[in-house]
């Protein structure tokens, strides 16, 4: 989830607009089929676990599909959400409650909507394409090691984003971002951090397989750990629709 | 050695040594040049949370609440008109908002257009805005009316139900500062004249405005008052000496008094409160009675021939004595406010104690040398233009010698008549009845609850028994109805919490489906719902745990004792909730405001106690005589009682202003039974007799002694002209005290050394 999310993180100067489209047009593969483990993490108490399935799919006319199935605990096995974003932005969202046995559209232009209760908002986990903001090249800052190039997005709509604007540190070589700043109501503090704590390339693809997330208001903070993780294994389209939402049976055969 | 040693130290104190001009002008120049700079550094802070001890229960609970959920901390604005559903100037809120959200002490704003509506469809659910600013242009502002009222959580909260009204509700980040409250409500101010909406703004309330309102009312009163009661006791003490000189020397010795203490606050860094800031204006008064007494004793050397300095010096030794002791019992009156549990009272009670110290020092130190140098010019014959208190004085202590057991006896039965009224006295804290009922305050909290709901905060806090406490449904379910027993109290216009968000869930996942508006039966399907719950507002009812929650209530009453009233019947209510595994607590505004009623009503009885116990040790020690120092403390608490009394028939509560009264009336009164009673034991160490002893010392002392006290309570009476009621009632209560100890002092103190004096004389014949 952190590839996806930091896929559509990057984004005018010239150089800014074009590194923002590397990290964009980053390979990532034609889908990809994650466990991943889900810490809520809170000073003093014991981390909340959640385990979810994720299945995401990139069509070749630019539609990505994502398919989250939570696994564990048991009181929220099988619920589900389907998020896909059409190649012009547009995004639908549907979500599904096993206790309920109940499909429902839910309002995909939300923004600021905490994503289960985590520190990610709905559009943290969405496609944002490039276009979407104004990029520019702060300049070079070392990160974990790494010269990163710092990249700076503000939004072209202000009313597109729940951010006022986004810093980027992205490693050259991965183009993938090692830490972003995101700034909401101040556009100087941030208000949240996401850093990568982990980095690998399986099949060849530069994947982040741990991140953290935190609040810097509260501290508050959400560790994304990928278990295991396949690419490319030809995920069909009925996998992202609502009736495979509904029905778990239809995507168990796909699980890692 | 050790005894010499200390002998000379208590010669040096008890006979002051005159100083050199030079040295005395340096010290006075030092004192305001360092306190004049250190004045520049004074933080002018009234914030609720300083009357609070960061030990008391309330409080601490209150920092675990905020460490978790948001502050209950809020400026309401109350926009009216016909027109308040038009784009135009649903637009122009929506700005304002977007104004103030970008204000850096500002955590979120609540308006019409900045919430979530949860809503169902057939084949969906949604968590949308209720009005969407950026469509303002679709639809129209009927339908946006009918979309408000149709909302769960709008109607009375941020709309009324006859669609003549909107509020925005702005909430603050924890707060420190009073300026910081101002600030915000300017904020909110400039907000609404630059969106052109200022025409519709018909009221402003909320603790912050409340906050606000109070250091206004305070630094005006300082700025005010402080001058004034300057300028009033110099007035008068140029009425009483009739000579220009001293006048101008009572000023330095003013202004030293004042500007040393309010330095020694901002020294401190403690805040200057509406309690500390009533400081300058009792220290400068009482000043001026120290002064007084001073030039009074001058005058009487002038009258006896003696020419400078050693009128000067001759003069100080006939006051310096009483003087003294008077310092360490007004001291005491002051110091014993620091067993008052609530911080401001306990700085005003050290402050004034060292003010007073200051003020020995100031008037038997730096003012006899400036005596000595520029007091040349002759003194008035007649006396001034209290001549006529000498004859008074003498009066009424002729009246009191003469019907002794009348005079004592009528007193006794006035008292108990009187007890069921001070009785009446209620500990009190409504911070909305320090304004008048015309001030904007009280009319604008007046005219939002009116048109909306009661602008206290109070929280129902309950913890479970772990992690999740809050994902069972039956627990949720009981929790539920006891909100709803809570909501249907007449005091509770409002209350929110989880279920209610859980409750429109449900609904809404149900195609709004009103059967389903109630929470689930399943714990499966609960931990669905909160699992997808994307909104801001459950986590500021529920923490991240689900082990603690809580239920937001707005509340109609001010007062703490009405919102105790209300405490007690939830907590009534709560007793009847079978699940022993929840803790439950009250909290917020309306629980701190409850608790400081105990310890207004504690730290009165402390602070009295310990008034009572230093001021009689100080009489013992001074006389060293029991019966004296009983007599001498009688007339002392007459006035506190009738204070009380006072108190007690017109329903002025005890509160942060009034439980200052007690300390300072007696530590001030007995200041007098001191001059009088050293005069009378003097006078009957020579072998006098009691009557006549007690005659002299009343003309030799009376005319001082009336002359002060209608000069304090000249002064403690301009401050009742205050709108402020604490200034006011301060002011009223100190000088009806001050002045009932004056008639205490000269009727009942002859009459009780008279009715001494017989029952010695019978007690020794009855020996013999």
């Amino acid at each position: 989830m952190s590839g996806f999310l930091l896929a559509g993180a990057a984004m005018a100067d010239e150089a800014g607009m074009a590194l923002a489209q590397r990290v964009y047009d980053r390979l990532d593969g034609d889908d990809a089929t994650s466990a991943v483990t889900m810490a809520l993490v809170e000073e003093g108490r014991s981390p909340r676990l959640r385990s979810m399935l994720l299945y995401r799919r990139s069509a070749p006319e630019g539609e990505v599909s994502t398919l989250i199935r939570f696994t564990e605990p048991a009181d929220i096995e099988g619920t589900g959400l389907l998020t896909i974003d059409a190649a012009d932005g547009a995004s639908n969202q549907w979500i599904y409650l096993p206790a309920m046995q109940r499909v429902r559209r839910v309002d995909s232009n939300r923004k600021g909507g905490r994503f289960v209760n985590s520190d990610y908002y709905y559009e943290d986990l969405r496609d944002r394409k490039p276009s979407m903001d104004e990029h520019r090249l702060l300049g070079r800052e070392v990160v974990d090691g790494v010269e990163c190039d710092v990249l700076e997005s503000i939004p072209v709509e202000a009313g597109n984003s729940v951010y006022k604007r986004r810093v980027s540190w992205i490693d050259p070589a991965s183009h993938l971002p090692l830490r972003i700043d995101f700034f909401e109501k101040d556009p100087q503090a941030p208000s949240k951090r996401l850093r990568v704590e982990r980095r690998e390339q399986v099949q060849g693809y530069w994947t982040v397989m741990d991140s953290t997330l935190t609040d810097l208001g509260s501290g508050h903070q959400t560790r994304l750990t990928v278990r295991s993780i396949a690419y490319d294994r030809s995920l069909p389209e009925r996998l992202f629709s609502s009736k495979a939402l509904e029905d778990e049976r239809m995507e168990r055969e796909f699980r890692p | 050695m050790l005894r010499s040693w200390l002998q000379r130290i208590l010669l040096r104190v008890t006979q002051p040594q005159l100083l050199r001009r030079r040295p005395a002008m340096a010290i006075i120049l030092i004192i305001h040049l360092i306190c004049g700079a250190l004045l520049l550094r004074l933080e002018l802070n009234n914030a609720p949370e300083l009357y609070f001890p960061s030990d008391a229960p309330a409080t601490v609970l209150e920092r675990e609440l905020r460490a978790e959920f948001p502050n209950d901390e809020i400026l309401i604005a109350l926009f009216e008109g016909d027109d308040l559903y038009s784009s135009e100037v649903l637009g122009a809120l929506d700005r304002v908002a977007g104004r103030m959200e970008a204000h850096p002490d500002v955590d979120r704003v609540f308006s019409v257009t900045r919430v979530d509506h949860i809503a169902g469809s057939a084949d969906g659910f949604v968590v949308e805005p209720l009005i969407d600013p950026e469509r303002l242009d679709e639809g129209t502002a009927d339908e946006r009316l009918q979309r408000v009222l149709a909302d769960r959580f709008m109607p009375g909260w941020l709309a009324s139900r006859d669609g003549k009204v909107l509020a925005l509700v702005v909430r603050t980040h924890k707060l420190q500062e009073s300026r910081q409250r101002q600030s915000v409500e300017q904020a909110l101010y400039d907000a609404v004249g630059e969106e052109a909406v200022d025409e519709r703004l018909t009221a402003v309330a909320g603790t912050v405005a409340l906050d606000a309102a109070q250091l206004c009312s305070m630094v005006r009163d300082t700025l005010v008052f402080t001058p004034l009661v300057m300028g009033l006791g110099l007035a008068l003490l140029y009425w009483v000496v009739g000579r220009i000189v001293p006048i101008v020397i009572g000023a330095v010795a003013m202004s030293t008094v004042v500007i040393a203490c309010v330095g020694l606050i901002a020294a401190l860094g403690l805040p200057y409160t509406l309690v500390t800031a009533m400081i300058p204006t009792l220290l400068s008064a009482y000043t001026v009675g120290n002064l007084l007494h001073l030039y009074a004793a001058l005058k009487r050397m002038r009258d006896a021939g003696f020419r400078r300095p050693k009128r000067v010096v001759f003069a100080l030794q006939s006051v310096h004595s009483p003087a003294m002791f008077n310092v360490l019992t007004t001291a005491a009156g002051m110091i014993s406010l620091v067993l008052v549990p609530i911080p401001p009272i306990q700085v005003f009670g050290a402050i004034s104690a060292v003010g007073v110290v200051v003020i020995y020092f100031v008037v038997f130190y730096l003012v006899p040398p400036l005596l000595v140098k520029y007091d040349r010019g002759p003194w008035p014959k007649s006396g001034g233009g209290f001549a006529w208190t000498k004859r008074i004085s003498y009066a009424f202590a002729s009246f009191g010698m003469r019907r002794a057991g009348w005079v004592v006896g009528g007193a006794v039965v006035l008292a108990v008549a009187a007890i069921p009224l001070a009785l009446k006295v209620q500990a009190e804290s409504d911070l909305l009845k320090f304004f008048t009922a015309s001030h904007p305050l009280t009319q604008s909290t007046d005219r939002v609850e009116r048109t909306l709901v009661g602008v206290t905060a109070l929280e129902i806090v309950i913890d479970g028994p772990g992690r999740d406490a809050f994902k069972d449904a039956k627990r949720l379910q009981a929790i539920k109805a006891l909100q709803m027993q809570v909501e249907a109290l007449p005091e509770v216009d409002r209350s929110l919490s989880m279920m209610d968000i859980v409750e429109e869930m449900h609904w809404a996942f149900n195609e709004e489906d009103e059967a389903f508006r109630r929470l689930p039966d399943d714990d499966r399907l609960l931990s669905q719902l909160l699992l997808i719950y994307d909104g801001r507002d459950l986590q500021e009812l529920v923490n991240n745990e689900y082990q603690r929650m809580r239920i937001l209530l707005n509340v109609n009453v001010h007062g703490a004792n009405e919102i105790q009233g209300v405490i007690d019947r939830i907590e009534a209510l709560i007793a009847t909730v079978d699940d022993p595994a929840l803790k439950w607590e009250l909290a917020g505004y309306g629980r701190l405001f409850a608790d400081q009623e105990d310890l207004l009503v504690v730290g009165q009885l402390h602070s009295f106690l310990g008034a009572f116990g230093q001021i009689f040790l100080i009489m013992f020690l001074l006389w060293r005589s029991l019966p004296a120092a009983v007599i001498g403390m009688i007339p002392n608490l007459a006035p506190l009682f009738f204070v009380f009394t006072l108190m007690g028939g017109t329903g002025i509560p005890l509160d942060m202003a009034t439980v200052l009264i007690a300390g300072v009336v007696l530590g001030i009164t007995v200041d007098d039974t001191i001059h009088l009673f050293h005069n009378y034991l003097a006078r009957r160490e020579q072998g006098r007799s009691v009557v006549f002893s007690v005659a002299r010392s009343f003309e030799a002392s009376g005319r001082a002694v009336v002359a002060i006290s209608l000069l304090l309570v000249s002064q403690f009476l301009l401050l009742g002209t205050s709108s402020f009621v604490p200034t006011s009632n301060f002011g009223l209560l100190t000088a009806t005290g001050l002045l009932a100890g004056q008639l205490m002092e000269l009727l009942m103190l002859p009459a009780l050394l008279v009715l001494w004096g017989r029952f010695r004389t019978r007690h020794r014949f009855l020996s013999a």
